[in-house]
C-alpha cells in the first residue's frame, strides 16, 4: 500500500514537471528516473487502466469481504464487524459510471443485498453465529457480481459441506487455502474448492 | 419540594399525551401484493396476521393502551426499525435476489425463535408460534425460495 501510494506520488510528480519546467527543482531525480523505468518495462499499463476500469472498480471490496472471511475465520466478531463496516462503504463507493444499463440493474441489485448483509453483519459484533448467516447470502452476492463484472484477478469458490446442518455453504477467497469462515478455529480446513473464477 | 416534582411530573405526562406518533395503518389490512404474488394459504395467512404483521407491513392492529405516552412512541419506534428490516407490503416489489435474502432471514429468525419479539410476546401471548406452527411457516418461505 505504501508503495503504491509512493508509485502514484512519483507518477504525479513526473505528470506535473512534464507541464512545468519550474518543478524540476522540487523533484526527486532518482526516483523520478526509476518510476520512468518501471514505466518503461510495463508498457501496457497505462493502456489498459481503461480497459479494466470495470473489473478494477471491486478491488476494495473484495479486499474487505477478505478480511471479513479471515476475521471469521479466526472466531473473531469484532473484526468481522469491522470489515464488514468497510465492505458496506466500499460498495457504496463503487463506480457506476462505465456501467451499461443491465450493469447498472445488476449492480443496483447486488448492491442493496450486499449493504444489507454487510449492515447485520455490523450491528453483530456479539452474536457470530449470525454473522455467519450473513455471509453465506453475502458470499452468493460476491460470487454473482464476480460472474457478471469480473473481479480481474483469479478466484476460488471454496465449499463447506458441512455448514447449516449439512446443507453446506461456500465463500470467495484469493488463494486455494482454506480457511473456513463458518466454523472458525473450531473446523478450519473443512472445505474443498469448487471452482476457479475468473 | 417534592410536592412541586410531583406535580411537575403529572403535567409532563399530562402535556405529552397531546404528542401521538403517526398510526402505521394504510386501511389495507392484509399486505394484498404479498398475497397475490406468494399465494400463501390461510392457515400461513392468519399465522402471519397474527404474529408478523403489527410490525412488518403497512397495518397495525393497536391495543388501546397505544394512546398511553411514552408507550406509543416507544411502539411506533419498534414499528419503523421492524419495517425497515421487513415489509411485507413491498415483498413482490423486491428482485428475486432480495426476496430470497428476505426470505431466508424470515426462516432462521422463526426456526431461532428469535421472532416474534420476547417484548411482543409478552402483551401478545396468541402471537406465539408453536413447533407445527414454525415449521408450516418455515416451509412456507423456504418454498418460495428462488434458486434460479
Amino acid at each position: 500500500m505504501k508503495l503504491l501510494f509512493i508509485g502514484v506520488a512519483a507518477a504525479s510528480a513526473i505528470l506535473f514537471s512534464a507541464c512545468n519546467s519550474n518543478a524540476d527543482k522540487t523533484t526527486d531525480h532518482s526516483a523520478m528516473q526509476h518510476e520512468m523505468d518501471t514505466m518503461k518495462d510495463m508498457p501496457m499499463n497505462s493502456g489498459s487502466t481503461s480497459n479494466n476500469a470495470t473489473t478494477s472498480k471491486f478491488t476494495e471490496v473484495f479486499a474487505h469481504y477478505q478480511h471479513l472471511t479471515f476475521a471469521l475465520a479466526n472466531d473473531d466478531s469484532k473484526e468481522a464487524a469491522n470489515g464488514a463496516k468497510s465492505m458496506g462503504e466500499a460498495i457504496a463507493k463503487v463506480d457506476k459510471s462505465g456501467f451499461t444499463a443491465d450493469q447498472q440493474k445488476s449492480y443496483a441489485d447486488l448492491e442493496a443485498d450486499m449493504k444489507e448483509h454487510t449492515e447485520h453483519i455490523t450491528g453483530n459484533a456479539n452474536n457470530i453465529e449470525h454473522q455467519r448467516e450473513h455471509l453465506e447470502t453475502l458470499s452468493k452476492d460476491m460470487y454473482d457480481l464476480t460472474k457478471t463484472f469480473g473481479i480481474g484477478k483469479p478466484m476460488y469458490k471454496i465449499f463447506c459441506p458441512m455448514y447449516n446442518n449439512d446443507k453446506g455453504a461456500y465463500w470467495l477467497a484469493e488463494t486455494k487455502e482454506v480457511k473456513n469462515p463458518y466454523f472458525g478455529q473450531k473446523m478450519l480446513t473443512c472445505g474443498e474448492v469448487q471452482e476457479e473464477l475468473k | 419540594m417534592v410536592k412541586r416534582i410531583l406535580i411537575g411530573f403529572v403535567l409532563t405526562i399530562i402535556v405529552i399525551q397531546f404528542i401521538q406518533p403517526a398510526r402505521n395503518s394504510t386501511g389495507q389490512v392484509v399486505p394484498q401484493s404479498f398475497i397475490d404474488t406468494f399465494l400463501p394459504n390461510d392457515t400461513v395467512l392468519n399465522l402471519l396476521s397474527n404474529s408478523c404483521f403489527d410490525c412488518h407491513s403497512n397495518n397495525t392492529k393497536y391495543p388501546w393502551y397505544t394512546n398511553v405516552q411514552p408507550i406509543g412512541w416507544l411502539m411506533a419506534n419498534h414499528i419503523n426499525d421492524g419495517k425497515k428490516e421487513l415489509n411485507f407490503n413491498e415483498l413482490a416489489a423486491l428482485s428475486t435476489r432480495r426476496r430470497n435474502s428476505k426470505f431466508k432471514s424470515i426462516s432462521q429468525q422463526i426456526e431461532q425463535a428469535k421472532m416474534p419479539l420476547k417484548s411482543y410476546l409478552f402483551i401478545h401471548r396468541n402471537a406465539a408460534l408453536n413447533e407445527a406452527d414454525k415449521k408450516l411457516l418455515i416451509n412456507f418461505f423456504q418454498s418460495k425460495i428462488n434458486n434460479n
